[in-house]
Order: C-alpha cells, then structure tokens, then sequence
C-alpha cells in the first residue's frame, strides 16, 4: 500500500499502528486508543482509533495536534472453561485445509474477511468434533476458491489419494470455498476411482468469526459423516435450508451452487441429497444409489487435467468469434451451456461447424440447470446434432467441463466422446425425479 | 429522599427508533405487523473478539445451550434480517438526522463512521451482533425545566434488535420484523442527580429528535438504559425503559435497593463475615431430611430424579429474607442470580421458613445437618450434582459481592419499576469491525448539508405555534410530542374558517378516541381521511361535529369521506322546518315523553333528533328549536 500522510503523522510523533495512545486535536479534543492499522478501505488522511469503549472512529489528520503513547487500560482477560469432550479414538478423520470463507477470520490488518485460521484453530473452535473421531489437520493450501484452476485439482487430488491409500483414515474432510466448491467436488469425484471411504468437502457461506456462522454445524457434520457414515466417494456437506438443523450431503457430481450469499447455496441438482445429518449427530439417508464404504476396495489416481476444456454460455447476442478463438487457440472440447433443450442460435451454426472441422469436440448442457438436454425434439437440435455437438442428458453443465477436463488430462481426446457419454460417478442419470428439487431446502426435502 | 445528599449520579443512553421509509442496512420497511412469516431455527456460537478476548456474558449465553427459532414476517424482512445476505450501505437519511443532533449539542462529529459489531449472543440478533457506529462525541444539551447543561458522551447510529416473543424453556423465540430498525443512541454524562432531572432530560432530549422529521413514534420507539450510582459506589446499568413514568421508577426503585444493600454490607462487616468464611460455603446433600416432606416443589424435583442441596451461609441469617427495598431481597437476587447462569427455579432459605410445605421440623433438621448457628442462613434447592454446584459458587458469589455492597452488573426493568438481574456487566472488548461496509467519510458536501439544516429547538418551535395560533402552551405541547404539530398546521391551512383550537382539540381529543374505537396504535391510517373531512367541512358539505362519525364510517368500510358523507345523507342544507315538524310529531304521539320533567324533556328530545340527524344539522340551532317547542308546552 503507498504511504499516505497518516503515515507521515505516525512517524513525526513517533508512533505506530497497534501503539495505544491519545491524540490531541486543534479543536482541544482529547481522545485515547488504538491506532488501526490502514487497509484498502482506508481513506486517504484518516487515522482510525480503536477508543476505549471499543467502538473505532476516523479522525482526520488535520486535526490533529499531537500524538503521544500512553498507557493502555487494563483488560481482564477470561478463562475459557474447556468443555469436557469424551475423545473418542476408534475413529480417524483427516481434515484438510483449501482455502475459503470456512478457513477465514477477520483480518484486522486488512479490515476484511481473510484466509487465516488454521484447520486446528478451527476445531478448538468445535471441540465437540474431539468426540467424534481422532482429527487431524493439514493445511494444503490456502486460496479463496475463484483463484483455483485445474492444476490445482490435480495436486489436490494427488495429495488427497496419497492419504486416502496410506493414512488409514475412516474419512477425509475438506475446507474448501465455497464459490468454485461444486467443479472441485466433481473434480475429485473424477479422479480417485473407487474410493474405500467419504471425502467430504465442507465450506461456510457466513465466515467462522461471527456468532451466526453456519462452518461450526457444516464442519461437525463433515467430520461426523466422514467418521462414521456408510458411503464413499466424494460428496459435499453444508445446510440444507436456512436454518441451523439439517445438513445435506450432496453427491459430488450433482451439486451446484445455487446462491450468492444463503446457507443453503448448494443443491443436488436433479438427484436428492444422498443423507440428511442432524445437529445431534443423527443420518437419515435418503439416496442409496450410492456406493457404500468398504475398506477393502483399492483405489485408483486419474489424477490430470487439462486447461483445453472450455465451458461456454450462449446468450441471444453472442458474438461466433468467441467459439472460433477457442478453437484457434487449441482448444479440444467445448462444453456449450445452451437455452432450453440444448439450443444455440442460428447464427452460430457456420462457427461450430468450424470448430468441429478443426477437431474440436462441441457437447452440450442447459443453461436451465435442471432437466435433461434433448436434441431431437426441435430442428435446430437436430441440426445442431448433424454438425457434430453432442447432447450430454442431465450433465450439470460445470460437472461437464470439469469431466472433459479430466478426460483430456487422463485418456486423450480419442476418448472424448466415449467418456462422455458414460456415467461414471452419478453426473448421468437415468431418471428424471418427480419431485420438484428446485425450491426451498437443499433438494425437495 | 434527599436526592443530593445521597449522591444520586444518574446517565442515560436513550435509544430512538428512526422512520426513513427503509431499515438501517436493507431496504425493508421499518415497520411491525401481527408478525406471521417464515419460522427458522438458529443456535448461536460466540467467537473471539479483536483482541483475543471471549466476552463472559456472551460466552455463558451460549452455554446455556439456547435453540433460537426467528419469525421472519415476509413484508418486513428480507435476506438481510436473516443473516443471508450481506449489509446493504448505511441508510444515510438516519446518519444525516444523527448528525443534526450532533450538531446541535456541539459535539465532534467523527470524520469517518466506522461500523462496529456489538456480540450479543442472545439471539436478538441474527447475525449475533448488533450493527453500531460512534457518530460523534461530546457536547452538552441546556435543558430548560433544569437550568442547566447536561454533558453529551456520544451519538450512535445502530440497527435495532430483534423483538423478543417468548422464552420457552431452552428455546426463544424472536419475530425479525423490528431487527434493522435505525436506532440514534444518545449517551448522557452522569450529570443527573435526581429521578425527576433524569425524566426532563430525556423528555427533552426526546422533543429535539422529534425535530429532526424522522423519529418513529409508537409503543417502544424510545428505550432508555440507565446507568446509576449511588455515593461514589459502582454504576448498575438498567436496561429496557420504554417509558418516563416507569424511567422515574426505576431510578426510584434503585437507590432504594442500593442503599439497602451498603447498609447490609455494613451490617455483614459488623457481624464479622469475611470472604474467606463464605469461600469455605459447599453444597451438601440433604435429600434424606425431605424424603416425605410435603413441600410440592420439593417432592417434585425429587420424583424426577433429582435431590436436595444445602448451601449454609455463614453470619447471614435474617439478612436473606429482610426487605431492602419493597418487596426486595437479597433472597430474591441470589435466586435471580442461580436462576441466570443454571436455569434453576425455586431457591429456599431458611429466613422465609417454614413456608411452601416445608415443615419445621424439616428446617431444624436441616439446620443441625448443616451445624448452622443462631445467625447463619441456609439456602436449599432441587437440582442435579452438576448443577448444585454451580449454583452454589453463585451463590457464594453474590454473598461475597454483598459484603462489599451494591455489585456491579446489568439489571433489567419492569413495567412496575423494580429490577431484576440480567447478566454481569459486559467487558470492553466486545467489539470489532464490520468489515461488510466500507467506512463511511463524513465530507463536505455532508457537513455543509448540517450547517443548512440546524435542528429548531422544541421550545422555539411550540413557542411559534402558540403565538401564531393562539393556543395554550401545554395544549401545543401535546400536539408536538403526539407528533401532530405539522398535521396541525396543514389542517388550519386546509380549513382557514375554523379555529385553529377547535382543530387542536380534535387532535388532541378526539383523534385518540377515534384511535381507540378503531383499535389503532398510529393515528396514521386515518389522518388522510381526516384531512378530507375538514376539506369538506371548509366546502360546507358537512358540520365539523360529523367528521368523527365519517371517518370512523370511512375507515371502517375502506371508503372515502365524500362517499361516506353521500352515503349518509348528510347535507348541510337541512331544512330546520322539517326537524321542527318532526319532533312536535313525536311530542304529540309518544306518552312516554309527556310525563317527564322540561328539563328532561329537553335532553331526550335533543337526543331524539339528534339520532335523525346527527352530521346534517348544527347541534347548537337545534336545541334553539327543542328549547323553544318545550317553553312553548307551558
């Protein structure tokens, strides 16, 4: 940050962030406290004061007459009193660290929310996890979500099989944020194969600070199912709906993020949640096409990625050039997010049929989120499908991006089409629910 | 009481809701309705604060273990209230009529607002903090009934809490329709020195925020916590005033209990009770001296499982059950005191014994268990082992806290002005930035806005009105603190024919009976109608004695006045001819009205025709016709 004058006004009476002291202004106003450290909200000329009473307040350097330390208040501190946790010990849970609101506290050098706490902090924060299973933690790294990319996914899924296959873990857990938390779900849904136990990834849209924070029930239930619950495979733990009851598990190919800022931002999306856990520890599954923990299965590391996948958004404006500058710049499969049934416009038939001759591989998945895509019900689908794009049933479409990805990374783009078009951890399923999943709590509860 | 003598310190913070058509954070309406909604469940966990702290108050609510269930009225809420939703910008219609307030006593306003959250883990607050900014500091108010100047410590703009419904065992239930709701709090030095100053100043204070234009009014839009000493001893706030009636009671009720309780004190130092005496105080399980006793209370606890536990409180004895102030005792704060921080109800202790089926026998048992002497105390409970002891260390607690006097802690008030104990009083550091709004620079164009727009002193304004109008003054007083003086003055200016005290009195007078009838808290569902009514008045479509009836009418129906007025009937142009022939008529066939007495006679024959007529004839010109058909009988 470039200094500003407040800067200078430290240094001419000595003085620095954190320092205690009380200033005195022209008006002949005397004010004590701490003085805040500046960050991007700062405004020039201000220097903030944390006062006595604990509220801060921006005085203007204008009017300041002079500066001098002076001695802090006495705080008292208090005593937590350490809940009593029976430990338990037949149980081992690894919990790692990402990134995200989940692993974040307020930053009162920045005055923002910020990546800082680390995965032990946060469980002195729950000791009631303690009782669940023995935890441990690691950080792997710690990005905010939005910053991720698919080598990331690769190192993570690397790191992640290395301690499915020799930590002896009854369940992983991941801290994860939330933004980009459903492609990283079908990502390690993808890449280790046959998991013998749950990894769960868990994040918090309300950051783990405040009193009302939703991480403290999402992380239990993440550890608790991790723990103890009989399933495998990748999933994805936070509320089900606004309140602080039941968390849902969501299968890690069938979630999305389907709000800014609510509790309840992930859904299964044309599935329902596999399992429903309680405040009080309690499963209910729901869904058991699933499979089923089995310590004895050998798991597998399809572990690459390849940034040559594209995920494309068509709207009514459209400009074709977009399409044809990713199939000049090498891309290898295009995942269109297409309106209703799986349409373009008209006006974008000659580029596909240009990125198709270059040897892209163009599929498609709707911008609707649910429902299947069908191509054949109206002719631009029908023509769509004679130029070579692929109708991919009711892939999500991010899940579908992120499984090209995958295939490009592990198996080549022969595969492409074949891969694709098979199901291979629940992203196509064969039915259409009934049940209306869209509204309300996290999947027609 | 010698208010002076005792050294009575009085500061208030009073707390004034704000109406600019949106809450402090979010564009919802502040207002409150009969409160369905949406019903979600929360729990609240407390966090560390900027300094590393954990704040005991909010940390103990929390290990109360309390289930939050929120009622989130659709009309008045939104994502915001529900904690789904990040802060929208400050509402800065609220800031601007701070500010004024703040100009107007002189104070430093801050050149940047930082918003703050509170923790209050309590619940009434989705978030588990309140949103509150320091706006400005200092200056000091002339309060005219004193003479005097009070000093201003600080102005806050902060959002309102959720309102509290019921508290059902484990669970509380709050409806979110009140949480946002812009708040300007405005804190006093200690400068009052008696229960009546404390009522002028806020008063006071309270008429200069009428002036701003925004202040909403209503039941529980202005709440005062009170913060009292009493010679030099430790401040004990008081929270939750709503009223000035009940503000003088409560400052009242206080010193009483604060000098009851130095003068225990002192008794407990005669008496020679020291910290170390009581720290030797222990539960001790009595439950075989009441296994048949036939106190209810008892016996139940004891069928669910649970025993009896005995705490002797060494030098204590008559002191638990004498009254320090009325219908006060230190009994009564020790079970407030269990009752807070383990949930127990029922403590017992021997000053008040025998009584509630415990036998005399039980008591003397219970006295040799304990090897208590002629002037110990025993309290006795029903709870679990675990429980036992925490009440017993509270107990101790506030026996040691009672030798040094009056305890420093946040009390709450009742309707009736006594107090009772809510929690111990909060630590500093329970504060830390909302890092979701950017600080808010106070500039230029902001503070040349205050200096066009000074806030009127009440004084000067109601001065105006009673010289421009001709009113009394206390008559003006009230039409400004109900918030009518300017529905006044476009009520003169819509009818120039009446006199403006007549259109006083209506407001005064007859708009809160009108308010009544209409089982209306606000007069202002129905001041539109009742600005039509005097238009219609002035047109002479009606007499200004029917507007009542057709804005009753009106309103009632969802009509509008003229409609109701065609619907009535009513005409100024009645012809008195015709009221005249219709009572000779009832003169002559009812026998009923022959044998009363003339001066009967006229009220019933007044009413009669004014039951026919009433809204369509002048009062005054009828009892001229009932006056003269009954002088005309002789």
């Amino acid at each position: 940050m470039p200094r500003d004058v407040v800067d200078f006004l430290l240094d001419r009476f000595g003085v620095s962030y954190g320092d205690y002291v009380q200033v005195d202004t022209i008006q002949g106003r005397r004010y004590r406290g701490y003085i805040m450290p500046r960050h991007e909200y700062s405004s020039p000329g201000i220097l903030v004061l944390k006062m006595d009473n604990g509220y801060n307040i921006g005085i203007s350097v204008e009017k300041v007459e002079n500066i001098s330390k002076a001695e802090p208040p006495e705080i008292k501190l208090m005593t937590v009193i350490e809940e009593e946790v029976v430990e338990r010990r037949d149980r081992r849970v690894l919990v790692v660290g990402i990134g995200g609101t989940i692993l974040s506290k307020v930053d009162y050098v920045t005055g923002a929310v910020r990546s800082a706490v680390t995965a032990e902090e946060l469980l002195n924060f729950i000791p009631e996890a303690r009782g669940v299973a023995e935890i441990e933690t690691e950080i792997l790294m710690n990005k905010y979500s939005e910053h991720l990319r698919p080598s990331d996914w690769s190192r993570m899924a690397k790191e992640i099989y290395r301690r499915v296959v020799d930590g002896g873990y009854d369940g992983i857990v991941v801290l994860h944020g939330t933004d980009t938390m459903g492609y990283t779900a079908a990502a390690l849904s993808f890449a280790i194969r046959d998991s013998p136990i749950p990894i769960i990834l868990v994040g918090s849209q309300r950051s783990s600070d405040r009193p009302s924070s939703d991480a403290a029930l999402n992380l239990l239930s993440a550890i608790r199912v991790a723990a103890d619950a009989d399933i495998a495979g990748v999933y994805v733990a936070m509320h089900s709906s606004t309140s602080d009851d039941y968390i849902a598990i969501h299968l890690g190919t069938r979630v999305r993020k389907n709000h800014t800022s609510r509790r309840d931002a992930f859904q299964s999306i044309d599935v329902p949640p596999v399992m429903l856990v309680d405040p009080d520890g309690e499963f209910r599954y729901i869904w058991r096409e699933v499979r089923r923990r089995d310590p004895g299965r050998a798991p597998s590391l399809y572990g690459e990625f390849s940034e040559e996948a594209a995920l494309v958004k068509f709207y009514p404006g459209m400009h074709p050039s977009i399409i044809r500058l990713l199939a000049d710049e090498g891309v290898k499969a295009i995942i269109l997010e297409g309106t209703g049934l799986g349409h373009v416009g008209e006006h974008l038939y000659e580029v596909i049929g240009y990125a198709v001759d270059r040897g892209v591989h163009i599929f498609m998945a709707s911008q609707c989120i649910w429902g299947r895509v069908n191509m054949n019900v109206y002719d631009t689908g029908r023509f769509l499908q004679r130029l070579g794009v692929v109708p991919l049933g009711n892939m999500i479409a991010e899940t579908a991006y992120v499984k090209a990805s995958w295939i490009l990374g592990n198996f080549g783009v022969d595969e492409l089409d074949r891969l694709m078009l098979s199901d291979v951890c629940g992203e196509l399923t064969l039915k259409s629910p009934i049940e209306d999943t869209r509204g309300g709590s996290g999947g027609g509860l | 009481m010698d208010y002076k003598s005792i050294g009575l310190k009085v500061g208030l913070e009073i707390h004034f809701q704000l109406d600019t058509g949106r809450k402090l954070f979010c564009k919802c309406p502040p207002k409150m309705g009969d409160g369905e909604g949406l019903h979600i469940i929360r729990r609240l966990r407390p966090t560390q604060s900027e300094l590393g702290q954990i704040d005991p108050a909010a940390y103990f609510e929390f290990k109360k273990g309390v289930v939050i269930e929120y009622i989130a009225p659709p009309d008045s809420t939104c994502l915001v209230e529900l904690d789904e939703e990040p802060p929208h910008e400050m509402d800065m219609e609220s800031l601007r009529a701070a500010l004024r307030v703040a100009r107007f006593f002189g104070s430093d306003i801050v050149d940047e607002v930082h918003v703050m959250r509170k923790i209050v883990v309590d619940g009434s607050n989705t978030t588990g903090f309140q949103r509150t900014s320091v706006v400005a500091l200092g200056g000091s108010v002339y309060i005219p009934d004193l003479g005097r100047s009070i000093g201003i410590q600080s102005i806050c703009v902060e959002e309102e809490a959720a309102r509290l419904i019921d508290r059902r065992g484990n669970k509380v239930i709050y409806n979110l329709d009140r949480l946002g709701i812009p708040l300007i709090e405005i804190a006093t030095e200690p400068e009052i020195y008696t229960p009546d100053e404390a009522v002028s100043v806020a008063l006071y204070i309270g008429r200069l925020v009428t002036m701003t234009g925004v202040r909403r009014r209503g039941l529980g839009s202005i709440r005062q916590d009170i913060n009292i000493s009493v010679g030099g001893g430790p401040v004990v706030e008081v929270k939750g005033v709503q009223r000035l009636q009940q503000l003088r009671a409560v400052i009242e009720f206080e010193v009483k209990r604060q000098l009851g309780l130095r003068m225990l004190a002192d008794e407990l130092r005669d008496r020679g009770v020291s910290k170390e005496l009581l720290a030797r105080a222990e539960p001790v399980d009595v439950t075989e001296i009441f296994m048949d006793t036939k106190c209810k209370i008892i016996r139940r606890g004891l069928e669910r499982g649970a025993r009896v536990y005995a705490v002797c409180l060494p030098g204590f004895g008559g002191l638990l059950g004498r009254e320090i102030a009325p219908g006060h005792r230190l009994g009564k704060e020790l079970a407030e005191r269990v009752r807070f921080w383990t949930g127990l109800g029922g403590l017992f202790h021997t000053d008040e014994m025998p009584k509630y089926g415990v036998s005399r026998d039980e008591v003397g048992k219970l006295v040799s268990r304990m090897g208590a002497s002629e002037g110990d105390a025993i309290v006795f409970y029903v709870s679990s082992e675990g429980e036992a002891r925490i009440a017993a260390e509270r107990i101790v607690e506030r026996c040691m806290e009672a030798l040094e006097g009056v305890p420093k802690e946040t009390r709450g008030a009742k309707d009736d002005g006594t107090t009772f104990y809510m929690r111990p009083r909060p630590g500093m550091a329970r504060m830390y930035p909302e890092t979701d709004i950017p600080p808010i620079v106070i500039d230029d164009a902001l503070r040349k806005y205050l200096a066009d727009n000074p806030l009127t002193p009440p004084d000067q304004l109601v001065s105006n009105i009673v010289s421009k109008y001709g009113l009394p003054e206390d008559m003006a007083w009230r039409l400004f603190d109900e918030g009518l003086h300017t529905v006044f003055e476009e009520l003169v200016e819509t009818a120039p024919k009446l006199k403006p005290i007549f259109i006083a009195s209506f407001l005064t007078d007859r708009l809160p009976y009108l308010m009544d009838e209409l089982g209306l808290d606000e007069p202002d569902p129905i001041l539109q109608l009742v600005k039509d009514g005097f238009k219609l008045v002035e047109e002479g479509v009606m007499f200004k004695e029917s507007i009542p009836d057709v804005v009753m009418e009106a309103y009632k129906e969802g009509l509008d006045i003229r409609s109701v007025v065609e619907r009535l009937g009513l005409k100024t142009g009645v012809d008195y001819g015709e009221v005249r022939g219709y009572l000779m008529e009832q003169l002559k066939n009812r026998d009923d009205l022959k044998a009363l007495p003339k001066n009967i006679l006229v009220k019933r024959l007044m009413a009669i025709a004014m039951s026919k007529y009433r809204g369509s004839v002048d009062p005054k010109r009828v009892l001229d016709i009932v006056e003269s058909l009954v002088g005309d009988l002789d």
